[in-house]
């Protein structure tokens, strides 16, 4: 039985790949399949036939060793069925490697992941492991922000939701750590509101800046000169501030309006459901 | 099992002349018995007694009643040394390199992937010139 494997919309979104099976000498390669958009699900069910003629020719003590190499060979056998992949030595660096244990039902995966979201893009090197035969994988983030998370073969059968919703979700949660670890980013304690506008001065146009000073009073600068025109009256101020807040939560309202991943902690498989609403 | 030993059982086991061939490594016409496993073309896991007909370091040939494509993976294992020992329990990985049918069995020529070399104690040794 060949490999089948999904077309992929974006011939990016692919690269080389590894898989490398617990016992066999040699590492089948791919030039380009090896993103787990393509190669996952399809080496899934192959080790899942795979592992189920380990298990049913490991009878006793002393065929296990057979059974094993059996099973490797018959994984190792669909791979090479398809032009794509080929025998390689092992100790390569590959973009995405795969490990199967057979004998244990377990698979690993070390990968990396780029996501983009809100104008801000990031790779993440992910390692992806679980027992086979339960369907439940752990993704974990390597790198300055450790994050895990869960997944179920289902999810993983969605296209393309390792390079959309679980880097998206890895990038959410990171989002999140920078805001704990950083808080001056979030909670604006070092940042000081203000305004930048442009006013008609006798056919001249000023840009001005509002700066908000102590307590409730607000200063007008020349933006270009900095030289100051005087401080807001207190009525105008809470004018202003009144218009700030408007804008602030019509901002927020349309930032969690685009980015469902990032308004709170959706599952991952919450998200996939949303991205196949949609 | 089947066994394709027994035409193959015969002449020049021991005698270990090289044969010519456009290769770089020379090959030996050493019977050795070897047992077969691997996954057949329909799917089926097979294990098959059959003797080489010619070794070298890294490959070897054979015959089997399975019929296996290019580029299969099988698992080798030694039954005797041509001394009569009983053979290494280990198997080694084989990629099958060409197949071509004969009569009712196909001939196979197959290239180890592991560094082991199986039939060490069989190919003679030559002295560096």
């Amino acid at each position: 039985m060949a490999i089948t494997l999904p077309k992929l919309n974006q011939q990016g979104q692919s690269g080389p790949g590894g898989v490398e099976i617990a016992g066999f000498p040699q590492v089948v390669h791919t030039r380009s399949f090896g993103h787990p958009d393509v190669l996952f699900i399809p080496l899934i069910n192959e080790a899942r036939a795979a592992i189920s003629l380990c298990q049913r020719l490991a009878a006793d003590e002393s065929t296990r060793e057979q059974a094993a190499a059996m099973s490797g060979i018959q994984l190792v056998s669909g791979l090479l069925r398809d032009p794509s992949f080929a025998l390689s030595v092992r100790g390569l660096q590959e973009e995405h490697y795969y490990y199967l244990d057979l004998a244990a039902g377990t698979i690993r995966v070390q990968t990396r992941l780029y996501a983009e979201v809100s104008r801000r893009t990031s790779m993440f090197k992910v390692e992806i492991t679980g027992r086979i035969p339960e369907g439940i994988y752990t993704v974990c983030t390597i790198g300055d922000f450790p994050s895990t998370y869960q997944f179920d073969e289902d999810c993983a059968r969605h296209a393309l939701f390792f390079s959309t919703v679980l880097a998206e979700e890895c990038l959410r949660v990171r989002v999140q750590q920078e805001r704990t670890v950083h808080p001056d980013l979030s909670s604006h304690s070092e940042w000081t509101p203000e305004v930048r506008l442009t006013v008609d001065q006798a056919n001249k146009r000023v840009p001005v800046i509002l700066k908000k000073g102590p307590g409730d009073h607000w200063e007008l600068l020349d933006e270009q000169l900095r030289p100051r025109f005087g401080t807001l009256s207190l009525d105008a101020a809470h004018h202003l501030q009144l218009l700030l807040t408007t804008v602030s939560n019509m901002v927020e309202e349309a930032t969690l309006s685009r980015q469902p991943g990032l308004e709170g902690s959706l599952s991952l498989a919450s998200a996939v459901k949303d991205r196949s609403k949609s | 099992m089947a066994d394709n030993t027994k035409s193959e059982l015969r002449g020049a086991a021991g005698t270990a002349e090289p044969h010519s061939n456009q290769r770089r490594e020379r090959r030996y016409p050493l019977l050795i018995p070897i047992e077969v496993s691997g996954i057949g073309k329909d799917g089926r896991p097979f294990h098959e007694n059959t003797v080489t007909s010619d070794v070298s370091e890294r490959g070897c040939r054979f015959g089997l009643s399975t019929e296996l494509e290019k580029d299969s993976i099988v698992a080798i294992r030694v039954l005797r040394t041509l001394a009569g020992a009983p053979g290494d329990s280990r198997m080694v990985m084989f990629q099958i390199i060409h197949a071509r049918q004969e009569r009712n069995s196909w001939i196979l020529g197959a290239w180890t992937l592991q560094p082991e070399v199986l039939w060490c104690a069989d190919i003679p040794h030559e002295a560096p010139s």
